[in-house]
């Protein structure tokens, strides 16, 4: 008797639970009082990864750089509007010298603590990132030597070594500008969430959510009429779709492919895409003499051979475009190249040239989903010219440690890899594929290739240095081939419609900054 | 008691260490390096290894262990290296969280497991017999991604009435603690229906019910307790694994537990994290094992005997 008497009322708190529970989502639009416009308080945005801290000099993942990008500024940044880079704390720059630039602060930039943007929070930022230790602002900590104080808003930088991309430099997300006086008044965790954007950091639960409010006297921007904007981490994609269908959350990031026709069609919710600026590609690892990828007739086989289209449907649905050449679209001084087209009857009589038919070659990636179609897509695309690919896939970062080891005797032969660059030409090269880049995938080691991106990054006319650029390009894409491009892939939100200000950012960064959900009545 | 308790807990000492040990040369062992994923990607080489160097990772491995050890005894789990915070205040972070799934799926699993296994006990061989061991086998079967996304559908999508995910409330406890708990219950119910089984043949309870004692008496007040032994060392483990977080379970509700963090850990490479998340796991698992141990002692006489000499 107890029992049954204690499970009807177990059933009635669940019944009544789940009745507040269906109650409560009050702020849909088209609940509030007709006639006046009104703005949603809070907007909710289901990211993928976690954010893990405040903190810009910490970390170079965009699950974290998205979060401070609303809190933060950046003395230079990519415009969206334009594709360029822009002023965003540095009202202009100046290049005296290859090695010598002035900058000059906008004026009355008030950070959350309510103090003046000045020269010394420049100088502070920076002196913290050289005693600090940090990973993320060591290439900016490395390309200044000295920044020498003029006035309260104007400074002066001095180069280690003549770079005409500086602009892009100081675009770093790393190196947002921290204000000085927080860090003298305030504890270092606190201080370092205080930045000039227009959204201030309120509360952070570690794997659930990040809340910021609007900066009521934030000067920069116009102050978002949108008061709490909250980041909630849900790792699953068909969940963070539930949940922008369950109206628990305004925005889904990564929704997908599969969902992409869903959330255009479904009525109440609109779908947001773009190019992401990542590369993705097949290198050859050029120093494994010992395999048959350094044969550039191989390589030019694979090329000619290799059906993009095919690999695109595989590896995302079709949303993405081809890429021609190894520079991404919206990188400076990108030309429309035609590259090598697909021919599998040239690329056939090529592969029985160099020998290729009837061997097995390796080939490694990563364990993402995307790499493992691309991979497997790969592997049957070969096999109808009688070679056979073999798939090792490795966790991600274990793929970069394999990749950036010595390639004589790492024993890689092929590796489907992505590169995500900034907008600078000169970084979309030198990573990659100059022989002290970091992300060398293809082990290249071309003093002619070396000197063209050296040369090409000490132009100081316009139009030469499109030149030498387009002359880059084509000589990797047709000439040397460490790599055949494939395509970049299509970035996405799931939003509820109406919702206006989120901006996809080709590098993944995207800028949630004047984000806002008109309720009409 | 108080002697046997403190002895278990000096236990865990060698334990705990003998999985540091473990951990950290498997970690190290394991391709994928921090710094990579640390440095930007336009990094030189002398600035990576400056990178090691002020994360404390050049020296070599013993001599890291070894002062990793050192730091451990004092208590100190370190500093996450992908998160520069402490170790312990991560994971306390994400602990209550785990806590509250742990418990809640506890709490389903014994609501199913219990009538269910008793069911099938007192009718053996019956067509309830049949059905109740189904439905365990089912839901030791169903992945948990699986059942996740069918109850995230039908309570969120379809009804609207409970929350897809996160941690908001008791509201979103239901569905995660309901697909850990569907798991957990598969394999108790087969425990409850063996215990039952064995202590239902027992001459003590024909003696009951030749006295007039009532069936279900019979069952709620002798046969049950006296089956508990088996079934509360498995609840323990249970338990304690649950309390080192379910990582499928969290990443489908967007819960935030220590077995999202502890994943993460691993795939960063971060070695100081994820060691100490594993130790903290350890640790959690032995002092429920403990708490299961000290239970058995208020459940059967014949041990409480046994302590108090």
């Amino acid at each position: 008797m107890k029992l049954r008497k204690i499970t009807a009322l177990l059933l009635c708190a669940l019944m009544a639970a789940a009745l507040f529970a269906g109650c409560s989502n009050d702020e849909k639009p088209g609940n509030t009082p007709s006639g006046e416009t009104k703005y949603k308080e809070e907007i909710i945005i289901a990211i993928g990864d976690e954010f893990t801290t405040i903190d810009p000099m910490e970390t170079t993942a965009e699950s974290n750089q998205i979060v401070q990008d609303c809190t933060h500024d950046l003395l230079t940044d990519t415009s969206l509007d334009t594709m360029s880079n822009a002023p965003e704390l540095a009202e202009s720059w100046e290049m005296v010298a290859p090695d010598h630039w002035k900058v000059k602060l906008k004026a009355n930039v008030k950070f959350h603590d309510g103090t003046i943007l000045n020269t010394d929070d420049v100088l502070f930022t920076l002196q913290r990132a050289i005693d600090g230790g940090y990973g993320g602002p060591s290439s900016v900590v490395q390309a200044i030597k000295e920044i020498k104080k003029i006035d309260d808003l104007n400074f002066e930088v001095f180069l280690t070594k003549p770079n005409v991309d500086f602009n892009y430099v100081m675009a770093s997300n790393t190196f947002a500008i921290l204000s000085k006086e927080a860090f003298e008044t305030m504890p270092p965790e606190e201080a370092v969430a205080i930045g000039t954007g227009p959204w201030k950091f309120k509360e952070f639960v570690s794997g659930d959510h990040v809340t910021l409010e609007r900066f009521e006297e934030c000067t920069l921007y116009p102050v978002p009429n949108t008061k709490l904007l909250t980041f909630r981490m849900i790792p699953e994609a068909n969940a963070r779709m539930v949940a922008l269908e369950n109206g628990e959350v305004d925005v889904i990031m990564s929704p997908n492919a599969t969902d992409f026709s869903r959330l255009s069609e479904t009525d109440g919710l609109q779908l947001l895409t773009g190019d992401a600026r990542t590369q993705h590609f097949i290198a050859f690892n050029m120093k494994n003499t010992n395999s048959i990828v350094t044969d550039p007739k191989f390589r030019l086989a694979v090329a000619y051979g290799y059906d993009k289209d095919e690999a695109i449907l595989a590896a995302w649905d079709g949303y993405a475009r081809k890429s021609t050449s190894n520079m991404s679209r919206d990188v400076e001084y990108y030309a429309d190249i035609e590259g090598i087209p697909y021919d599998p009857e040239k690329a056939k009589s090529l592969f029985e040239e160099c020998g290729a038919v009837g061997k097995t070659i390796s080939l490694v990636t990563s364990d993402a989903d995307h790499r493992v179609k691309l991979a497997q897509n790969f592997q049957a695309q070969m096999a109808e010219y009688g070679i056979t690919i073999t798939i090792e896939l490795m966790q991600n970062s274990a793929l970069t440690e394999l990749n950036t080891s010595d390639g004589t005797t790492s024993g890689v032969e092929i590796t489907i890899a992505s590169w995500t660059p900034g907008m600078n030409a000169d970084y979309m090269y030198r990573n990659p594929l100059h022989s002290e880049g970091g992300r060398n995938y293809c082990q290249l080691a071309d003093p002619e290739i070396d000197a063209m991106i050296d040369a090409a990054l000490s132009e100081l006319d316009k139009e030469k240095r499109a030149e030498k650029y387009l002359e880059l390009q084509n000589k990797i894409v047709t000439e040397v081939i460490c790599w055949v491009p494939i395509a970049q892939h299509t970035i996405a939100f799931g939003a509820v419609e109406g919702l206006t200000g989120a901006r996809l950012h080709p590098g993944l960064v995207h800028q949630f900054k004047t984000v806002e959900l008109k309720i009409e009545g | 008691m108080i002697r046997y308790v403190l002895k278990r807990i000096l236990m865990m000492i060698p334990v705990l260490l003998a999985v540091s040990f473990v951990v950290y040369f498997l970690m190290d062992l394991a391709p994928g390096d921090i710094v990579m994923q640390l440095a930007p990607t336009d990094a030189t080489a002398e600035q990576i290894e400056q990178l090691r160097k002020d994360l404390g990772l050049d020296g070599p491995l013993l001599t890291r262990y070894f002062r990793y050890v050192g730091n451990l005894l004092k208590g100190d789990l370190g500093q996450s290296l992908s998160q520069n915070r402490p170790v312990m205040e991560l994971f306390m972070d994400r602990f209550p969280a785990t806590v509250k799934l742990a418990v809640g799926s506890l709490i389903v699993a014994i609501g199913i497991s219990f009538p269910l296994g008793i069911a099938a006990a007192t009718h053996h061989r019956s067509w309830l017999d049949g059905s109740s061991m189904v439905t365990a086998m089912i839901g030791v079967s169903m992945p948990s991604f699986w059942l996740g996304l069918l109850l995230i559908m039908l309570f969120a999508s379809k009804l609207n009435l409970l929350p897809s995910g996160g941690d908001s409330g008791f509201l979103s406890l239901i569905l995660p603690a309901i697909t850990l708990g569907a798991n957990q219950a598969g394999s108790l119910t087969r425990t409850v229906r063996s215990s039952m089984l064995d202590v239902i043949r027992q001459d003590y309870l024909r003696t009951a019910r030749a006295k007039g004692v009532s069936e279900k008496q019979v069952i709620r007040k002798h046969a049950l307790k006296n089956a508990l032994i088996p079934i509360l060392t498995v609840l323990g483990s249970t338990l304690g694994n649950a309390l080192g977080g379910s990582v499928t379970v969290e990443a489908v509700f967007a819960w935030p537990g220590v077995g999202r963090l502890t994943v993460s850990a691993i795939n960063n490479r971060d070695m100081t994290l994820a060691t100490g998340c594993i130790i903290m796991f350890t640790l959690m698992l032995n002092l429920t094992l403990l708490a299961v141990d000290i239970a058995y002692a208020f459940v059967d006489p014949r041990i409480r005997a046994r302590y108090s000499k």
